[in-house]
Order: C-alpha cells, then structure tokens, then sequence
C-alpha cells in the first residue's frame, strides 16, 4: 500500500492540515511538540482503529472543539485508490470510499475489515503488527530484540498471534460434543429402526405360498377358456345354417306374391285395350264439327278485347271533362283575391306619408335641445375644477400643521440626549481598565499551566527510569551506573526526584486553581464594554437626527405661509360654499334639458316605429298578389292541355257501338258446334294409348313364367335340408353348456383376484421394510461420518493446540534464515543470525568457528545491523503493508549505533514502496524523496 | 462462432533496470508473442478474438507501442474479426481522455463492453454478436467479487452469456484483484463462458471436463519466476468446448543447484542461444558465492540473460525460503509437524484455519462455526469412504 495523503482537522494540535506524501522516503522534520507523532497515531487510528496512545480516542479531539476528523488517502494492495474518512468526538463516522467517491463500506467493523483486506493485515494482532513491525519508536527499532525474556515472549507472541491457536483448542471443545450429541441422537433412531423391523418378519414365505396358488388358478382357467372357444365356434356353425334356411324360405313366399299380383295386372291391360278401340271410333265422327268451334272462338276472344280498349278510352274522356270546369272556377276566385289587396295598400302608403312628415319635425327639436345641453356641460366642469384645487389646498394645510407640532416635540429632546451620551462614556473607559488587568492575570495562568505540563512530563520520564533501572543497569552505556549507586541506589534517587517534582507540581496547580474563574469574569467585562459602546453610538445618533429635524421645520412654515396668501382675502369657509351653490345650479339646468330631449326622442321613436309595420305590411301583400298571379297562370296552361286531349277523343263512342253488334252475331253461329266440340275433347286421350297397353300386356306375360321357373328352383334345395326345428333345439342345448363354463370361469378369477390383493398388500409391507433397512443404513452410515469427524475434531483440536508453538518456532527458523541473508549483505560478513522461539526469542550472532554471542554483548554496530536484518525480514513476512514508520528513531542512541543505522537504513527499506521517518534533526535529509518541515509547514520534494 | 481468448500481453514492458541488448530483445518478445497469437487466430478463422485486460504494460505508452499495436490490432480487423478488450490493471485508467484503450475503441479497432459502477449500483452494458452477449468487468481490485456477484445476478439463464473479466481465482491466500471459486460458481448454468485473465499461467475450473471459467495466462514471461503453462485458448459456442494451446515464448531454464557441485554444472550445462538461464544456488559454505563469475562463464554460453539466487542453508538445513506470510508458516507445519489425513490437505487446512480466525476474531456464532467446520470434515470424510469401499 501507499499512503498519498493525510488530512487532519481539529486532531491533537492540528487545526487543519493536510500532508501529501511520495513513494520512497518521506522524512517529517519538527520540533518537539509540532505534531510529528499524532500524524502516525491518527494513520494507525484512520485505517487500523488503533487506540490512541492514552488509550481514549476523545482526548485526541483538539480541546474547545467537539469532532476531530481524519481522512487518508491511500493506494491499496490491489493498485486502486482509496479514501478512508474518520471522525471521532461527539459525531463518529468510519467510512471507505473508491477515489471516485463511492462508498465502499460505512460503520466499524464493516469498515475495518474493508480495510484489512485491502492493505493487507486481517489478524487480531493487527495492533502489534502495526505498533512493532510496522512501526518503531525511537531505539524500540534495535531495544525489542534486548528486552528481558519475559518480555520478549510476551510480545512476539503478541507479534505472531499464537494465542489464537489456544482460543481455537478451547472453543473447539463445544464442537466436540455437539459431534457427541448428534452420535447420540442418531444412535437411538437406529435402535429404532431396528425395534420396527422386527415386526416384518415371515413376510417372503406368505408372499411364496400366495404366488402358487395364483399360478394353479391361472393354469384352470386357461383350461376353462379353451373348451368355451370350442363350444362358441360349432355354435357360431350352427347359427349360420339355421339363418341360410329362414332367408330361402322367406324368399319363396315372396315370389308366390309377386306372381299373383302379376296375373291381376294382365287382366287389368286387356280392359284398357277394348276401351281405346271405343274411343277411336267416337273421335273419327267428331272431327269436323270440334275444328269450326275452335276457329270461331279465337275469332270471339279477339273482339272481346277490342271492347275493352274503348270503354277504358271512353272514361279517360269523362275525367278531363270534369278537371276543366274545376280549373276555370279556380281562377275566377283568385282574380277576385287580387283586387281586395291591391286596395288595401293604397290605405297604407297613404298613412304612412303623413307619419314621415312628423318625423322631420321631431328630429329638428332634437338637435335644439342637444346645443343647449352642451354648454351647460362646460359650465358646471368649470366650476368643479375650480372647487377641487381648493379642496387639495386645504387639506395640505392640515398636514403641514400637524407635521410641524411633532417636528416641535422631538427637538425639546435634544438635552437629554446629550446628557446620556457623557454618561455611558465615562462608564465604559471604567470598565476598560477592568479589562487590561484581568488580561495580565491570563497571561500569568498560561505560563503556570506550561510550566504544569513540563514538570508532568519530567515526572513520567524519570518514572519510567526508575523502572527501567531497578537493578541499577544503565541500557546506554550497558555497565552499573556509578552515579545512581553513589547516591544510594537508583530508586533512592528516582524517589527523591520524584518526590520534589510532585511538590513543585502541586504548588503550581493550587495556583493555577486560584484563577480558574478569570476567564468567565473577562468574558462578563468584554460584554459589559459591548453595552457601554452601543449605548454612546445609539445617542449619537439621536442627535444627528435632531439636526436634520430643525432643517425640516424651516421648509414647513414656508409652504404654510404660501397657501395662506393664496386665499388671503376671504374666509376658507365662505369659498367653499360659493362653489357649491354655483355648481347646484348648473346641474338643475342640464337636467330639465335633458329631460325635455328624452320626451321629444321617446315620441319620435313611436311613430318610426309605427313606419316600419307599415312598411312591413304593404311588402307581405305585394308578395301575396305576386303569388297569386303565378297560380292562375299555371291553371291556364292546364285548361289548354285538356282540350287538346278532349279533341282527339270525339269519336270513341260510336265504335264502342259497333263492336258490340258484331260480337253477338258470333256467338249465336258458335253454340251450332259446341256439342261435337265436346264429344271429341273426352275420347281423344283414350284412343291414343292403345298401343301402349298393347305392349305392356306382353312384357307382364313373359314375366310370369320366369317367377314361376325362381319357385321350383329354390323348393328343390330346400328340400335337401334338415329342418329349422331340429336345428333350434340343437341351439338351445349348445347356449345352456357356455353359460356353466362362463360362471366357472368368473368363480375362478374372483377367486384369482383376491389372491392378487393379498399379495400386493405384502409386497407393500416388503418395500416398507426395505425402506426401513435403507433408512437404518443410512443412520449407521452417517454414525460412521460423525463417529469419524468427531475422531478427527479431536486429532485437529489436539494438534492446534500445539500449533502455537510450532508457529512460532517455524516463524522464527525463517526470519532467521532471511535474516542472516540480509546480514550477510549489510556487513559483508559471514556470521548467522539465530534467533528462536524456544530460547524466549533471544538473538544471538554465531560465527564461521561456532562461537555464539548473545545480543546485548554485540557492539553497538552489530546491533544496528542485526536488528534492521531481523525487522527486514518480520516486515516482509508479516505484514503486506508494504511501509514503514521509523519516529525518531535515532534518540538515545550512541554516535556509533547512530551512523549505522543511517548508513544501513537504505538495506530495510530496500523492498519497501513506502517509508516514514520522523525526526526532530535533519539526519535523513539526503536519502528521502519528501521532506515535510513541520516547523514552517513547507513540504518539497528531493 | 469461433472464440480466441487471450490475455496479459503487456505490450510495452522492458525488464527492471534493463538496459541495453537485454532490454531490447525482451521489448520484442511480448510483440513477437501477441503475433503469433494473432496470426493464430487468423489461420483457425475465428469470429471473436477477446484480450482479457493488460493490453500494455502501462497506462500511459510511448508512440512505438501504440504503433505497432494498432498494426497487430489491424491486421485482424482485415479479416473482418471482433475484438473485444477490457482494462486490467497494467492499463487501467481513472479518467477516459486519458485512456489508451479507450483510444483504440474510438479508432474502432476494438470494442470495450461497459461497467459502470455508481452509488453502490453496478451497471453493465453487454455487446451483442449473433445473438451472444458479451459482459466486461475490467480490473477491479478487492471489490471484484462485489462487482461478479452483481452481474451474475442480472444475468438472464435462458441466453448465451460470456463474461470477459480481469481476474483469476486464488483459493488460499490472497492475492489483490483475484476471486474466489464461490464467486465463480454462481455463474454456473449463466454462462457459456467466462474469459478470465491476470494470472500469468493458464487455469481452468472447476475442472477440464467441465470448465467455464478460464484464464489462459500471459504469452510471455512478465516475470521470470514464473511457473506453469501460457498460451491462448479457442472456444466454440456450437460444441460449448475449449481447447488451449501452448504461447511461442523465449526459452528459460532453471536450475537449482549446490554450491560444491557449481563448477561441474557450468563445465557441462548445455546452453541454447539466446536463451534466460535462472539460478538458485544454495550455498552450505561459509564463503560467498562469487555470482559475477558465474554470470561470465554462461554468458559466454551464449546465454542472454543470467539471474543468479544465493541461499544460506545454515544451520537448520535448508528450509522453506518461499515462505512469504503466516499461511506458507501454517502450511509447513501441518505438513510436516501433523502428520495426519490434514496434512495431505494443506492448503485446504490454511484456508479453513484462515477462516476460522476470522470468525473468531469477528465473534461469530458458534452454529456457524461448526457448520463451517462440518463442511471442511466432509472433504475428508468423503475419502474416507472411497477408501473403505477399495
């Protein structure tokens, strides 16, 4: 991972600042006190939920303020941005987004294991990894590996999580015996099982016995089958036969009718033969007389429709006779209608000339009225103009007057005021000097608190000595320290300085107590002053508004004065009532005019109106005699139409004479033939069918003898033989000996079938049974699974129990290895590094002779080198973090271990994309890539 | 439709600190390798020719490598083949003006599939070649099976899907921008195929019967510690089945040798021109291996390019200098310590034991605990059994 930017706001003593960071190294410069180290507890705290270093996160909230906020922006193990935003304090929020701004994960734990797996740390130890092999603090980089066994096995333990294997050992014991459990429960279902199946033996012997019997029925009613078949086929033999002889004999009856009714129709045809030959003798003497009636009757018709034609001639004559008297009534009736309308308008043109006449006059007194009305008009608005300009006079006047009895009121004020303002500015210049001396007594707190502060610090620092030189062994110089011994043994002399630094701390804060109110009481003051200055800028004001009032009043009694000389000859009064008495008149005036003109209008209105229907009416009549006109003329063209008709018709009713004469003398000359006509008419038909007859006599003949040839035949075959009855009873006794098989056989397979149900019910029961076995095996096969997992739980559990140790031996053989491979590379010398975890983690230097040196006695040199070669290779095992955080990593040590380490740290951070090294002096300045000066916040990059 | 699936050319990439004849020739060996591929698919006639993300080894390039990229890129557009590219995270980029596969998209040599990811939601925008539909998910990072589980729930069953993704599957320990075969496994019966890439060696799952997830791994070596087979694969959607073959590669060889027996091996060893020799030499002396002398004497050879490794077998013999974290750690001890039906099972131990950590660590119920653990006894379980039955 690469961490490219923090930022902090409101964070320990950062305020609100951001530091962009470069792959390589990154080397932060700051005096004590500047921030270096929070940067890095915030990193730990954004991205791992580190715990502070006083392990409580609100403290690193910046005093005064409520929510601190942390936001770093890193390129993870997988190469893609990151942002991680953290607040803590009274608004907490734990987010992840991409670089674009989506977020990832929100909330704690979401959010942490987010994280985990994208840099690269997922365990519990995380906080160790980050603290120790991520991290160091100042000579921790080269101490851990010289702490007392004690230590060192808590930490690296710590550092290699090989707690977890006892937690999984312990937790797994519950596992065991729910594997136990199950056994158990499943070890009684088998019991079971087996109880159940207990209850189906004996079932395959029935199931045997039942199968036999089926087999023996099977064979009996095949048998039964066979003999049914035979009989049902002689039967079907006998059947036919029996039917062959009915139908022949059916037959023979049928021709023997057939035969009589032929005789009877032979008998029939010779009669009709002797009639036609009557006939024919009838028609022959009839002849001549049928053919003149026939001739004289068509002639008879031929007249009849002739009469016809005229009479319907004769009565269209009849009509348009009487049409032509109806028509020349109707126009004398409609010449009589005109000539009473055309004097009926002659009356109304006449009043209506008398009524235009009127008109004019009217329209004359009209215009009259209207002129007069018009300059009344202009009079009266005279008037009203004149009385408005007066009214607005008036009125402004009023104002003007009040106006000024209130300009008056505000400026008898102005004394006060003035009087006010010294006041409030002799009170505020009081409080003040209040202000100045509270301020002083501040400033007084300050230095006592840091003070406070220095001497806490002190206080820690030689409580840490104390415990750290318990035994008297000086860590630096690695030798009994003379000076602690001298002064009566290193506690003795720690106790002692404690013990002042805890009085001159005491002392300090009881004065600090005293003035623990001094900034509530500067705060009343600073309000107090506030008041006191609004209160002079508020008079102030005051008077600077009087001025302008006095101003104002100048301009009023001006504008008083003017419209005062306006009216100045009369009383205000008396004007007004003047012009409303001239404006009463004039308006009396133009409304008798105006009354005068609407009766004159209203009158001349009634007779336009009159006019009009006047017009109205002579305009209907007009049209009416118009219409008229063109009835009459229609009429006549009808009149001439008829009697041209009526002429071509003249000569219709002599020849209806005529024709009736003549059709009477031919009808005495027809009677003469009728009876001939008749005779012949009745005996034609029956002469012309003698041939016929003639012929069908024949063919009946012929058919005859056939129908007798058909009867003997078939006589002679039935004869030859045996009779219906014999055959019946041969029937009836074949029809009784199936009916007993067939109810042998129906016994039979009633008897089949209830064997079949019998043995599917014990099939059932086999299947239950094998299902049961099935269900059985399969309980002792999952007893086999469980009993085997739960040996296998126990052999895991067994093993990760010691797991731990194993791990961490592994662990260390590694580093180890790794280890003397950078050793051998920084030094250029041959010797190996061991360090193993049997040993408590003790590192020791072996030579090319074997001669092994622990690593407190190594020089200040080997240390360096051997602790970077050990960290090289913890980092790259453990961590994926890929960085590396060095905070001030050259404090305390000796010139020596000093120059090593700057000149070997180039080999740890050989691998690493990204370093971090916080320091108060300008050591690494030439190796890192960016240089962040936290004393004047400059960052540049090498 | 014939499909030819690549991945990982890396066009563009030089050795670290290489310089000179060394640099050059490997700067024409990943463009002689994405050729042969090409001309590969051009002689099979596929319809489809797929890059499964890093394209270039970088995502900013120098006018050669876009050149003669687009030349390659052309050379299969004449033949009227689809080819379909996704970012991996060699050539990804935050902003699309600044994208050089984005570029060749708007030349119209090659079409991008789109993922677009937006308040949480994923969106993908599938191109359609008769009738089958092919999704993108490009480089992802850890949020890759967040963006898979997503498509695959917006995947229809009754069509024909492809998924062309930058990620391959790790199933023991992590490595950034990898899945995990549970991911991959809701795929199954989604898809005809799912065209993998960022593993540089060629992996198929869940098996070779029955694979539908495939990596076919880097043409060429990126790194020359890598092991196992690369090469391309062709699928076809008629028959439903793949076949891989082989990549045109320089040759490397590595030996891993003692060093008392140094000077017999560089007197007999048989060297091919040109040819990147690897070699470990485990060093039991004291004295320190002199590497330069060993580079000369191959070199002379006729090899190209030596990397010599020296390990100090100490005092503890020679033991597992691989080990990179605390899994490798678990893993050599389970073999070697437990000696029990686990430690056949290493790597699927790790990863239980991985598991377990984490749900302590997490506070985890303990139902989910034992169920988790049942699951991992039924591996064993199971072999029991076959056992038995034999």
């Amino acid at each position: 991972m690469r961490v490219n930017k923090i930022t902090l706001k409101n964070f320990r003593n950062h305020a609100d600042r951001t530091f962009d960071f470069s792959s390589g190294i990154n080397l932060l410069i700051g005096r004590n006190g500047s921030g270096k180290s929070s940067i890095f507890e915030a990193l730990g705290i954004a991205l791992f939920d580190i715990e502070p270093r006083d392990g409580n996160l609100k403290n690193a909230v910046s005093t005064d303020e409520n929510t601190a906020t942390i936001i770093v922006k890193f390129t993870a193990n997988d190469e893609m941005g990151y942002v991680v935003e953290r607040k803590i304090g009274s608004q907490s929020r734990y987010i992840l987004k991409t670089i674009d701004g989506d977020i990832v994960s929100e909330g704690g734990e979401k959010t942490k294991a987010r994280i985990g797996e994208l840099v690269g740390i997922t365990n519990k130890n995380v906080k160790e990894i980050f603290k120790n092999v991520v991290s160091a603090y100042q000579n921790d980089l080269i101490n851990i590996f010289n702490l007392t066994p004690a230590y060192r096995r808590n930490l690296f333990n710590k550092i290699f999580d090989t707690e977890i294997y006892e937690n999984i050992f312990k937790s797994f014991l519950n596992i065991e015996k729910r594997y136990e459990s199950n056994i158990n429960t499943n070890e009684e279902q088998i019991s079971f099982f087996e109880e159940q199946l207990k209850e189906y033996e004996g079932l395959e012997d029935e199931k045997k016995i039942l199968a036999e019997r089926i087999d023996k029925l099977t064979t009996e009613i095949n048998k039964k089958n066979e003999t049914q078949e035979k009989l049902n086929k002689e039967k079907e033999k006998l059947q036919k036969e029996k039917d062959w002889l009915s139908k022949q004999l059916q037959n023979l009856e049928h021709e023997k009718r057939n035969l009589n009714m032929q005789e009877q129709y032979i008998e029939e045809t010779l009669k009709q033969v002797e009639e036609a030959r009557k006939a024919i003798e009838i028609t022959k003497k009839a002849e001549a007389g049928y053919k003149k009636f026939s001739k004289l009757d068509k002639k008879i018709k031929q007249l009849r429709e002739n009469e016809k034609e005229l009479r319907k001639k004769m009565n269209k004559k009849h009509d348009l006779e009487k049409n032509l008297e109806n028509l020349r009534n109707d126009i004398r009736i409609a010449e009589g209608d005109i000539k009473n309308k055309e004097e009926q308008i002659t009356e109304k043109k006449k009043k209506l000339d008398e009524n235009n006449e009127l008109t004019e006059k009217q329209k004359k007194e009209i215009r009259k009225c209207v002129d007069e009305q018009k300059k009344i008009d202009e009079q009266l608005e005279k008037i009203r103009q004149e009385k408005l300009a007066f009214e607005n006079d008036y009125e402004d006047l009023i104002e003007l007057n009040n106006k000024l009895k209130s300009i008056n009121e505000r400026i008898s004020k102005e004394e006060d005021c003035k009087k006010k303002l010294e006041d409030a500015r002799k009170e505020a210049e009081k409080f003040t000097n209040q202000l100045q001396k509270i301020n002083e007594r501040i400033e007084e707190k300050k230095v006592l608190e840091k003070k406070q502060t220095e001497l806490s610090l002190q206080l820690d620092q030689k409580k840490k000595y104390r415990d750290q030189l318990g035994d008297g062994w000086c860590p630096i110089l690695d030798e009994k320290c003379i000076n602690i011994e001298r002064k009566g043994g290193s506690s003795q002399y720690f106790d002692n300085v404690i013990e002042e630094l805890n009085q001159k701390l005491e002392a300090i804060s009881g004065k600090i107590k005293e003035l623990d109110d001094i900034e509530q009481e500067k705060e009343k003051i600073e309000k107090e002053i506030q008041n006191k200055q609004y209160a002079i800028r508020s008079s102030k004001e005051k008077l600077e508004e009087i001025k302008v009032e006095k101003e104002s009043k100048e301009k009023l009694l001006k504008n008083i004065g003017i419209i005062n000389y306006k009216y100045s000859s009369k009383e205000l009064k008396t004007i007004n009532k003047e012009l409303e008495t001239k404006l009463n008149n004039q308006v009396g005036l133009s409304s008798s005019v105006k009354s005068k003109m609407e009766n004159i209008s209203k009158r001349k209105d009634e007779v336009e109106e009159e006019n009009r229907e006047l017009e109205k009416f002579i305009e209907q009549l007009s049209q009416l005699i118009e219409k008229k006109w063109d009835e009459i003329e229609e009429k006549r063209d009808y009149v001439e139409k008829d009697k041209k008709q009526l002429e071509n018709l003249k000569e219709i009713p002599d020849k209806l004479k005529e024709i009736e004469k003549t059709i009477k003398t031919e009808e005495t000359e027809l009677d003469k033939f009728r009876k001939d006509y008749k005779n012949y008419i009745q005996n034609i038909d029956q002469a012309k069918k003698l041939e016929k007859n003639e012929e069908a006599l024949e063919k009946a003949k012929k058919r005859a003898l056939e129908i007798k040839d058909r009867i003997e035949k078939t006589k002679k075959s039935v004869s030859s033989h045996q009779s219906v009855d014999v055959l019946e009873e041969k029937l009836k006794e074949l029809g009784e000996k199936l009916n007993q098989i067939n109810k042998d056989i129906i016994n039979l397979n009633a008897e089949k079938g209830k064997a079949g149900s019998e043995l599917s019910g014990i099939k059932k029961q086999i299947d239950r049974k094998k299902k049961m076995e099935e269900k059985k095996k399969q309980a002792e096969n999952k007893n086999r699974v469980l009993n085997r997992k739960l040996n296998l739980t126990k052999v895991f559990r067994e093993k990760v129990k010691s797991m731990g140790k194993y791990v961490s031996q592994e662990f260390t053989r590694v580093i180890s290895q790794k280890a003397t491979e950078n050793y051998r590379r920084i030094s250029g010398r041959s010797e190996e590094i061991k360090w193993d975890s049997e040993q408590d983690y003790l590192v020791t230097l072996k030579n090319e002779d074997g001669v092994r040196r622990e690593f407190s006695v190594l020089s200040g040199g080997e240390q360096v080198s051997v602790a970077i070669s050990i960290r090289t290779a913890l980092a790259n095992l453990l961590s994926k973090v890929n960085i590396y955080i060095l905070d001030e990593p050259t404090v305390n040590l000796d010139d020596e271990r000093r120059n090593m380490l700057a000149e070997n740290l180039k080999y740890m951070f050989d691998k690493i994309e990204q370093a971090f090294i916080v320091t108060h002096d300008g050591t690494f300045q030439e190796m890192a890539e960016n240089v962040i000066d936290l004393n004047n916040m400059i960052s540049q990059s090498n | 439709m014939k499909i030819l699936h690549t991945s990982d050319w890396h066009l563009g990439r030089r050795p670290v600190g290489g310089i000179g004849e060394y640099s050059e020739i490997r700067y024409e060996d990943y463009f002689n390798a994405a050729e042969y591929i090409v001309d590969k698919g051009i002689e099979e006639s596929v319809d489809v020719f797929i890059i499964a993300g890093d394209l270039f080894d970088r995502s900013s390039i120098q006018p050669d490598i876009l050149y003669r990229t687009e030349k390659l890129l052309q050379k299969l557009k004449e033949q009227n083949i689809e080819i379909l590219v996704i970012e991996g995270n060699h050539d990804r980029s935050y902003r699309r003006q600044e994208s050089w596969i984005s570029y060749l998209e708007r030349r119209e040599l090659v079409s991008v599939p789109e993922m677009t990811r937006e308040n949480g939601e994923y969106y993908f925008e599938p191109i359609v070649i008769d009738g089958v539909k092919f999704f993108g998910v490009p480089y992802q990072g850890l949020m890759i099976n967040d963006a898979l589980s997503a498509l695959a729930t917006k995947l229809d069953e009754q069509e024909d899907n492809i998924v062309i993704v930058h990620t391959g599957i790790v199933s023991w320990e992590q490595l950034p921008g990898c899945t995990i075969e549970e991911t991959i496994d809701i795929f199954k019966n989604k898809v005809m195929y799912i065209a993998g890439g960022h593993l540089h060696h060629f992996q198929e799952y869940p098996d070779s019967n029955n694979g539908y997830f495939v990596v076919p791994g880097s043409p060429e070596y990126w790194d020359l510690g890598e092991k196992d087979e690369k090469g391309y694969v062709v699928f076809d959607t008629e028959s439903r089945s793949y076949k891989f073959y082989p990549s045109k590669k320089r040759k490397l060889s590595n030996y891993s040798i003692k060093d008392s027996e140094l000077e017999d091996f560089l007197e007999s060893v048989e060297v091919q021109d040109k040819e990147i020799i690897r070699l470990e030499i485990i060093n039991n002396s004291t004295q320190i291996v002199k590497t330069d002398e060993v580079e000369d004497s191959l070199t002379n050879k006729g090899a190209l390019k030596i990397i010599t490794i020296v390990k100090y077998a100490g005092e503890y013999g020679n033991v597992n200098l691989d080990a990179r974290n605390t899994s490798d750690i678990e893993k050599k001890v389970i073999e070697e310590k437990w000696n029990n039906i686990f430690s056949a099972n290493s790597e699927k131990t790790v990863s239980y034991l991985n598991r377990l950590k984490s749900q302590l660590n997490e506070d985890s119920q303990e139902d989910i605990i034992f169920d988790h653990f049942d699951r991992f006894l039924d591996h064993f379980v199971e072999e029991g059994e076959t056992n038995e039955s034999e």
